[in-house]
């Protein structure tokens, strides 16, 4: 047990990790790709690659990889949200589709294979900074770029709100209550609108 | 159903190991390169080695995973981020409360990490495949066009971001705004790539070598994707009509 931990805890095991979590991610892309389901990533991203506006996908998540690449090995943390899950979720994977590579990520075995390929190359970008940029260089940016993320949040419930008061009415009414009984109990009210929006979406289904 | 449950349980048995090692790891930054996030660290302080607590928190934020999952397919940051660290724990700690031998130990994490992330992920997957077609046909009907305008409020709200963040974020921001526009239909792109180069040339200077690195990689980013993207005939034939407009001003 000593042993594999001390394994575990050598610094160039970082490859093997970064290169298992890009792994999982792009399996999961996979598997919301062509399952619908499993996207382990956010909402805005998933329907940017669903809605084919990929090189919008590969901005929005491209610009958060390669802020959290710099800043990863400066403090010794990569954030998997932004670097890994958004970064490879949903930039690599939107610039994949935008360059033709998509029918890599639509086959199950190539979806790991390139994970495990963009995992490797993460990081041995982190490790190459880590060891080779000298101390006192400042990355800066990604501050700023958390800022827009938790604003984009706070805008993204009023967005769906009027997106389901203007898809039928049933669906308007429920996601309205499901966001007022969220807000009531202090929680961000996107979950509610999206809870009422699926139990209406059970009972009037809108299909035209 | 079958493919569902054999690829979920690769999926998340995978990344579960990676994320449980990871968050292991955590607790030795900066001697070690870690990944996670300073959040997850506080957050597992915070359950200080207690099962309960980190069960409860795991687990409350699986209850959210699954909800958001089972309207719209996508699982959100928080299954790797919170759940499969803090669950994993959970169980760590069930047997030993010692936290320096269970969750410091990023190979028992990697391990309990990836039964934990394997188990949960198919659990997910597979109460999501159970959801008639007609309402996820709905969900997406309500999605659309809510996604279109967040398109519009996301490029404001970087514009806005790189204008408040001082002069080299703000003309970095524009200009690389613009031409992304005019190149790939979004400013997105170009707004962040500006944000970060506008702050790196702050903070170390305009004749430091990284920003001479970051400066000269803009162009030749922009140039190539404009190239590639066939803009430049694009652009020639959008001032080409100064031909046709000067002769009538004569």
């Amino acid at each position: 047990m000593q042993k594999m931990r001390d394994l575990f805890m050598k610094d160039w095991f970082f490859f093997f990790i970064a290169m298992a979590i890009c792994t999982g991610v792009m399996g999961s892309v996979h598997m919301f790709m062509v399952h619908n389901t499993g996207y382990l990533n956010g909402l805005a991203g998933g329907q940017l690659l669903k809605a084919g506006d990929y090189a919008t996908a590969a901005g929005y998540g491209g610009g958060f990889l390669i802020a959290r690449v710099l800043e990863g090995p400066l403090v010794g943390l990569i954030d998997i949200g932004g670097g890994m899950m958004h970064g490879v979720g949903c930039g690599i994977a939107g610039l994949m589709y935008e360059i033709g590579l998509g029918w890599m990520i639509e086959n199950f075995f190539l979806s790991l294979v390139s994970g495990a390929t963009i995992g490797l190359a993460i990081a041995s970008i982190v490790m190459g900074i880590r060891y080779l940029v000298p101390k006192g260089i400042q990355a800066g940016g990604s501050d700023i770029m958390m800022g827009v993320g938790h604003q984009l949040s706070a805008w993204l419930g009023p967005l769906f709100l009027i997106a389901a008061l203007s898809t039928s009415i049933p669906i308007g009414v429920f996601g309205t209550i499901g966001g007022a009984l969220f807000y009531v109990r202090g929680k961000n009210i996107v979950g509610g609108i999206i809870i009422g929006m699926f139990i209406a979406a059970f009972f009037w289904p809108v299909l035209a | 159903m079958l493919t569902i449950i054999l690829k979920s349980l690769v999926i998340g048995g995978v990344a579960g190991a990676g994320v449980g090692a990871g968050a292991a790891r955590m607790f030795f930054v900066p001697k070690v390169q870690a990944a996670g996030a300073f959040r997850t660290i506080g957050e597992m302080n915070a359950c200080l080695g207690d099962p309960v607590a980190h069960f409860s928190f795991g687990f409350s934020f699986y209850l959210n995973c699954a909800v958001q999952g089972l309207a719209t397919g996508c699982f959100e940051q928080d299954f790797l981020h919170r759940v499969v660290p803090n669950v994993a724990a959970g169980i760590l700690t069930l047997k030993n409360k010692k936290i320096e031998e269970t969750v410091y130990d990023p190979f028992k994490m990697a391990v309990v990490g990836s039964i934990v992330g394997a188990v949960l992920y198919t659990i997910l997957n597979m109460s999501v495949s159970i959801v008639p077609a007609t309402v996820s046909t709905t969900m997406t009907k309500v999605f659309t066009p809510a996604i279109a305008n967040m398109l519009i409020v996301m490029q404001v709200l970087y514009l806005i971001a790189a204008l408040d963040n001082g002069k080299y974020t703000g003309v970095w921001g524009v200009v690389l705004g613009a031409v992304s526009y005019l190149v790939t239909g979004n400013a997105t792109p170009g707004l962040i790539l500006g944000i970060l180069t506008g702050k790196t040339i702050e903070l170390n200077g305009v004749k430091s070598k990284i920003s001479i690195v970051f400066i000269i990689l803009m162009i030749v980013i922009w140039v190539a994707i404009a190239y590639f993207r066939g803009f430049f005939p694009k652009l020639l034939a959008g001032f080409q009509a100064l031909s046709y407009i000067l002769p009538l001003y004569m």
